[in-house]
């Protein structure tokens, strides 16, 4: 099995810690309810007579099935849960002959379903089950897309008030009283299931490893898959062989998603603040820019006074000049005109005399 | 409060984190709001005022 | 289009009209026969190209509105200003027919608010989604809402909502950058049934940072579209700063594309991955990288480098299919790769219908606005205004 280790997405923003087989969040440490029960699934105990899928088909008021549950000829297909069944048994080919699995919700310690589900429809009981609110739930199916182990099943021909259908570890059922154990554990005749606090169960199942050697894999599958599982599972055969996937990890959902969560509040303390700074920096240099062109064509229109005032100073000059010219022009020709009267007179006074 | 399930802790921590979010965009709003509020008494840029 | 003075029977209109009419058809299946009747999904694939399509390559294929304009408004790039109006009123569209597209997917469409007003889910991911996408069409609404008023000559509500632009920018850029890392990140929680090439715990930054190239060259394709039926519509600025606008958003483009490369091949070294790309998945994943985030990302650079504006289009073209590509991979194809192919999904006709139905919609309201409002000039009564 492969082991991921999820870190933050962002350096240190978003930094867990190698986790262990309970979850933890920097100094918390979560064990689950400690009176939450269970269920121990043995398939070396199993004979696959379909009574446990029967009985949870009458405690949870289910429709009837295509073919009666006496007809272990669909026990040739692998099958599913789905949303007229919460429960199904499975046969598979072992090493060592024939071997059934029942298929269930797992009860989840940290449920997959419960962490993507964005109006909180489920909810883990002190009583260790995982239970669906229909009247909230929107009918996303993330917590379909979610499940590791591929349980909750969609009413798809409901077109307005679909809802989704699973495993309840008859939760109601045993709240109101009118059970003691779980339906499919009641209706089993081979105690294959066993129905009791998870604690217990852990160590009911290593007892029954330990005292026969050889009939069992030695592991307990749910112990910490996914974070723990409140049913669990013993085989003589491999795991992986019967349908249940090994290659899962033990890091639950709320734990693999709990990083890059971490990092979601960063963009809203941090953007604002970057991205305003990043947008007055470049205020200011507009600013700045418009302020220089103001000055350069404040500066250029001084300068074109000046010109301006240079010229109109000349052309004054000049005008001046040609009119002191004009006089002097004016005042020679005065006098040489006078003169000239004044010769022609000394002439006609010298005629006349 | 005790939390049995890490599921439960987070959707405690979260909802504050959510909250503290929302509180965080208008705060940085009326920060800037503040700080700004007298720009346009005193000079912006009083250096690139002078002639 | 310009049809006023011709036949309202063209091909593209008689085609608009029997996709429409399909699409109301298969409302009436969807809301009288439930997803069942209509879809193929089933108990082990419970998201089809409703989400991978609609929801995923919407809402990345919209990010044009918040690139444009944070380039232009916070980086002060001004000579795209005549870019971002055509770009928010995409994005506005885009969100709005995502959200109208999962009144179809989801069972219960009239509980779509539940997660923000009735029962918040805050360790979800797609209550982050729903939170934002639902926060982010209220912006885009208030950002259109200018053009929409200076075309029914309301001027004092237009100045009013004109002088919160920053404020509106910035909260966009929030948003976007929360919900489309969100919408990578909801895939997060699904190790164990995502190909190990597409699944990685940077599924939130792969989705963020393609978003970006997703934006740029969704403006420039949808520029490129709209350039000759609404070229009369053009004032001179925008067919003047149309040029510019390409060549600064496709270098834009190469250099976020090249960025994403990069992060995508950091996803695959993370884990270890690099076994993978000798088998059939890998060849998949080398044609999407190498044949539509690196090529691109290269023709781009060529294209912006030598002012050639018809291959910058090219690389804008392939730069959305290989967006399309990547979220329909994680979304459909390397979904639930383990199980055998009798149990996989494979999109139903209705399906498809449905989804092209929904597009059309989009382009059918986007002719409506451009033809009336000013997108693509500017109001003669609010020229220089900005």
């Amino acid at each position: 099995m492969k082991r991921r280790q999820f870190l933050g997405l962002l350096g240190a923003a978003g930094i867990t810690a190698t986790l262990g087989t309970n979850a933890q969040a920097s100094t918390h440490t979560f064990n689950g309810y400690p009176e939450a029960k269970g269920v121990l699934f043995d398939a070396s105990r199993c004979i696959g007579c379909r009574k446990c899928e029967a009985g949870c088909n009458k405690v949870n008021k289910l429709p009837a099935p295509d073919k009666p549950f006496e007809d272990l000829t669909v026990l040739n297909k692998e099958r599913r849960t789905d949303e007229k069944t919460y429960t199904v048994v499975n046969k598979y080919q072992g090493e060592k002959g024939t071997v059934f699995r029942k298929a269930q919700c797992n009860h989840c310690m940290e449920p997959a379903c419960a962490s993507v589900c964005f109006v909180r429809a489920f909810t883990k009981n002190p009583d260790g089950s995982v239970t669906y609110d229909p009247t909230v739930c929107v009918g996303c199916r993330y917590c379909m897309v979610a499940c590791p182990f591929s349980i909750p099943a969609y009413e798809y021909n409901d077109p307005l008030t679909p809802r989704v259908r699973k495993c309840t570890m008859c939760h109601d059922q045993i709240q109101k009283g009118e059970l003691t154990m779980p339906g499919c554990v009641g209706a089993c005749p081979k105690e294959a299931l066993v129905y009791g606090k998870r604690t217990d169960l852990i160590e009911i199942a290593r007892a029954r490893i330990l005292k026969n050697p050889g009939r069992y894999v030695d592991h307990i599958y749910g112990e910490k898959e996914m974070g723990g599982t409140n049913w669990l599972y013993l085989s003589g055969a491999p795991f992986k062989d019967i349908g249940l996937r090994e290659d899962l990890g033990e890091k639950s959902v709320p734990e693999i998603t709990s990083g890059p969560l971490s990092v979601v509040p960063m963009v809203a303390a941090l953007w604002p603040a970057l991205l305003g700074g990043v947008w007055a920096i470049n205020k200011r240099k507009e600013k700045v820019a418009e302020e220089e062109q103001k000055a350069a064509v404040k500066a250029a229109k001084i300068a074109t006074k000046a010109d301006a005032d240079a010229k109109l100073a000349k052309a004054m000059e000049n005008a001046e000049r040609d009119k002191n010219q004009a006089i002097e022009r004016e005042v020679k020709r005065a006098l040489e005109e006078a003169a000239a009267a004044k010769k022609d007179t000394d002439d006609n006074d010298g005629e006349g005399a | 409060m005790e939390y049995y399930v890490y599921h439960d802790f987070m959707l405690h921590t979260k909802s504050i984190t959510y909250i503290l979010m929302g509180l965080f965009v208008l705060g940085f709003w009326g920060l800037w709001a503040f700080m700004t509020s007298r720009d346009e008494e005193i000079h912006k840029f009083p250096e690139h005022d002078k002639e | 289009m310009s049809t006023e003075n011709k036949s309202l029977i063209t091909p593209a209109n008689i085609i608009t009209v029997i996709i429409l009419a399909m699409g109301l058809v298969i409302t009436f299946l969807r809301f009288t026969k439930g997803l069942g009747t209509v879809t193929n999904l089933d108990q082990n694939n419970p998201w089809g190209i409703w989400i991978g399509f609609d929801l995923l390559c919407g809402v990345a294929l919209a990010a044009g509105g918040y690139t444009t304009s944070t380039a232009c408004y916070i980086f002060g790039l001004k000579k795209y200003h005549s870019a971002v109006r055509p770009a928010i009123l995409t994005a506005f569209l885009g969100y709005a027919l995502v959200v109208f597209a999962l009144h179809y997917d989801v069972g219960r469409p009239y509980r779509l608010v539940y997660p923000i007003f009735v029962q918040p889910g805050t360790t979800s991911f797609l209550y982050e989604v729903g939170l934002c996408v639902f926060l982010y069409v209220t912006v885009l609404a208030i950002e259109f809402s200018p053009a929409m008023f200076e075309w029914l000559g309301m001027k004092n509500l237009r100045d009013k909502i004109t002088k919160l632009t920053i404020a509106l920018t910035v909260m966009g850029v929030v948003l976007s950058t929360l919900h489309q890392s969100s919408l990578g990140a909801l895939y997060i929680a699904v190790p164990s049934k995502i190909h190990p090439l597409w699944y990685s715990p940077y599924l939130a930054i792969l989705f963020f940072v393609s978003s970006i190239p997703a934006g740029l060259s969704m403006v420039i394709f949808e520029g490129t579209l709209a350039h000759k039926p609404w070229h009369h519509m053009m004032d001179q600025t925008h067919k003047d700063e149309h040029d510019g606008v390409i060549l600064g958003f496709a270098r834009g483009a190469s250099i976020s594309l090249a960025a994403y490369f990069c992060v995508k091949l950091v996803a695959v070294a993370y884990d270890n991955n690099w076994h993978y790309l000798a088998t059939g998945w890998g060849a998949w994943w080398l044609l999407e990288v190498l044949g539509f985030v690196a090529l691109p990302s290269l023709l781009y650079a060529i294209g912006s480098r030598e002012k050639n504006i018809p291959l910058i289009k090219w690389a804008a073209a392939m730069t959305v299919v290989g967006i399309i590509l990547n979220r329909l991979n994680v979304s459909v194809v390397a979904f639930n790769w383990q199980l055998p192919a009798s149990q996989r999904y494979f999109p139903s006709f209705m399906e498809i219908m449905l989804s092209i139905f929904v597009v059309t919609v989009g382009v059918t309201v986007y002719r409506f606005i451009v033809s009336r409002m000013p997108i693509f000039f500017e109001h003669p009564d609010y020229k220089d205004a900005h």
